[in-house]
């Protein structure tokens, strides 16, 4: 701008030469370049628009204003600040650029002199490259804050995803944590219930089912066979009673899971689920294959002991294999069976679990401990459930012997 | 001649009919009771028992340690263990810890005669 004012005035051979520009509140122009003002005006001086000052004047007029004699002109007041440079002709234009109005440029001389159309023209020529290069500088300015703009918002962005991500590993592992102390809840209260059924009410039916033998023994010979039948039954039915509570014990807290090694466990649970379910569970172990650590193999347990109750429940066949195995580090178990086999895609229904297979809950729990659980099944042709969980490795045996040694 | 049992169970309905159960015998005695493998510890060393018949379910100490421990303190004295499992549970435990019997609690008629095999085999030796 301050090189377009000075290359106006030496073409003109004018002393005075200036831009002043539109501002985006008030009719007021401030001075945006110069030649022939006191340096320090730029940039602070502003003069007033409307018919105040010649430049308010062209402003408004939209076209070009050329007077010969400030002494004789009764369109508009030269602006003090103006008059005071001692000027007596100049010509004002307006500057455009795409339509808008960015301000005036105007040339004055210190002589009375006659500016004719030919200056006219140049002024304007000069004005509408200014008006292109402040269109484009204004252009400039918004796309830079555009840019500015959405560098900021692509930064907010992945600060807040960023922020998201870590609230959610949060709760991820606050939901894990949560899940690990359910089970180990879950198996106390078992625990609990079974030792208050066993220490107590097994005992008291125990020593019950001693009285009764006892009594029958003491009566002898001496009574008659209604009286011996009666005992006989109240034996019998003590007998069912005692089975009943045992049953419950060990259902809820299998004596084998604690302290010995998860193949003990289940080669224990295919024994009881031959005794007492009548499914034969043919079981296989690779040696010294343990889940990382003691709520994962109680977990493990209580959902193979469910996998095997769907074979009962569903699968109409009395056999059933376990596998227990080490794949790609991780402890995998496999129940399979050659029964019923069901529709896979009930897996992936709105309620899973309507189906009554449980296998839904033990993916989701399973997912908690960095599970995993996957289904082979066809109609008629078996099932094959196979659940993968971490192992446990040289680096987490210290854990789960501490976890032992608590326990 | 007597034979002095010494009992361990913590139960006291079950230890008053373990108790009565035994009495039956014209030839045995009780020669003391306790609640606890530590009790017992304690009262063994004062008691001459010529068998001590312990539960497996002790609070504290369990019975397999209360084996264990008696084992090395009188290796000659036998043991029976009984419990509310099955022998397919526990029974071998039991053995390898150096109980001579294993009798499961549904099994009353099996107590006494167990007690007299135990006994006579410890006779004949």
């Amino acid at each position: 701008m301050d090189l377009a004012v000075q290359q106006v005035a030496d073409s003109l051979d004018v002393p005075v030469c200036h831009i002043l520009a539109t501002q985006e509140e008030g009719d007021d122009l401030l001075l945006l370049a110069a030649t022939g003002w006191d340096g320090d005006a730029i940039g602070r001086v502003t003069l007033p628009g409307t018919t105040a000052s010649q430049s308010g004047y062209a402003l408004e007029a939209g076209e070009g204003v050329v007077v010969a004699d400030y002494a004789a002109e009764h369109r508009f007041q030269l602006a003090p600040a103006v008059a005071a440079l001692g000027v007596q002709s100049g010509l004002s234009v307006v500057i455009l650029g795409e339509g808008k109005r960015y301000g005036v440029l105007s040339a004055y001389s210190r002589d009375q002199r006659d500016f004719g159309e030919h200056e006219l023209d140049f002024l304007r020529t000069v004005a509408h490259t200014i008006g292109a290069a402040m269109r484009q500088q204004e252009a400039k300015a918004v796309r830079n804050e555009l840019v500015e703009e959405l560098r900021t918002l692509t930064e907010t962005l992945e600060e807040r995803v960023e922020e998201r991500t870590q609230q959610l590993q949060k709760r991820r592992a606050q939901l894990s944590a949560v899940a690990s102390a359910l089970t180990v809840a879950e198996q106390r209260e078992r625990e609990r219930i079974a030792q208050i059924l066993h220490d107590d009410l097994q005992q008291l039916l125990h020593a019950l089912q001693m009285r009764v033998v006892m009594f029958e023994e003491e009566l002898g010979d001496a009574v008659d066979d209604e009286i011996r039948k009666s005992l006989a039954e109240l034996e019998s039915l003590n007998e069912q009673a005692l089975t009943v509570a045992r049953s419950l014990t060990v259902e809820l807290s299998p004596p084998v899971l604690e302290g010995e090694g998860l193949a003990e466990a289940f080669a224990w649970l295919a024994l009881h689920m031959e005794t007492v379910y009548g499914l034969h569970v043919e079981f296989d172990a690779e040696e010294k294959v343990e889940p990382a650590n003691t709520d994962l193999r109680e977990l493990a347990f209580q959902m193979v002991r469910e996998l095997l109750f769907n074979v009962v429940k569903h699968a109409q066949v009395d056999e059933a294999r376990l596998t227990l195995q080490r794949r790609d580090g991780q402890c995998s178990l496999t129940v399979a069976d050659e029964g019923r086999g069901f529709d896979p895609s009930i897996l992936d229904a709105a309620d899973p679990d309507a189906a009554g297979y449980g296998l839904h809950n033990i993916r989701e729990r399973l997912g908690l401990f960095d599970g995993t659980l996957s289904v082979n099944t066809t109609p008629g042709a078996g099932t094959r459930v196979t659940l993968r969980m971490p192992c446990r490795t040289k680096n987490n045996a210290m854990n789960v012997d501490a976890d032992q040694a608590r326990s | 001649m007597t034979c002095k049992l010494f009992l361990v169970e913590d139960h006291k309905m079950m230890r008053r009919t373990l108790v009565k159960l035994l009495r039956r015998e014209p030839d045995f005695a009780i020669a003391g009771e306790a609640e606890s493998a530590e009790e017992a510890l304690e009262r063994l060393g004062t008691r001459n028992a010529d068998l001590v018949l312990i539960d497996i379910s002790l609070p504290g100490m369990d019975g397999i340690r209360l084996l264990q421990e008696i084992a090395e303190r009188w290796p000659d004295l036998p043991c029976v263990l009984l419990s509310a499992h099955a022998e397919s549970v526990y029974g071998a435990q039991a053995r390898k810890n150096g109980a001579r019997a294993y009798v499961d609690k549904r099994d009353v008629r099996k107590i006494v005669p167990t007690i007299r095999d135990v006994l006579s085999a410890k006779d004949n030796r």
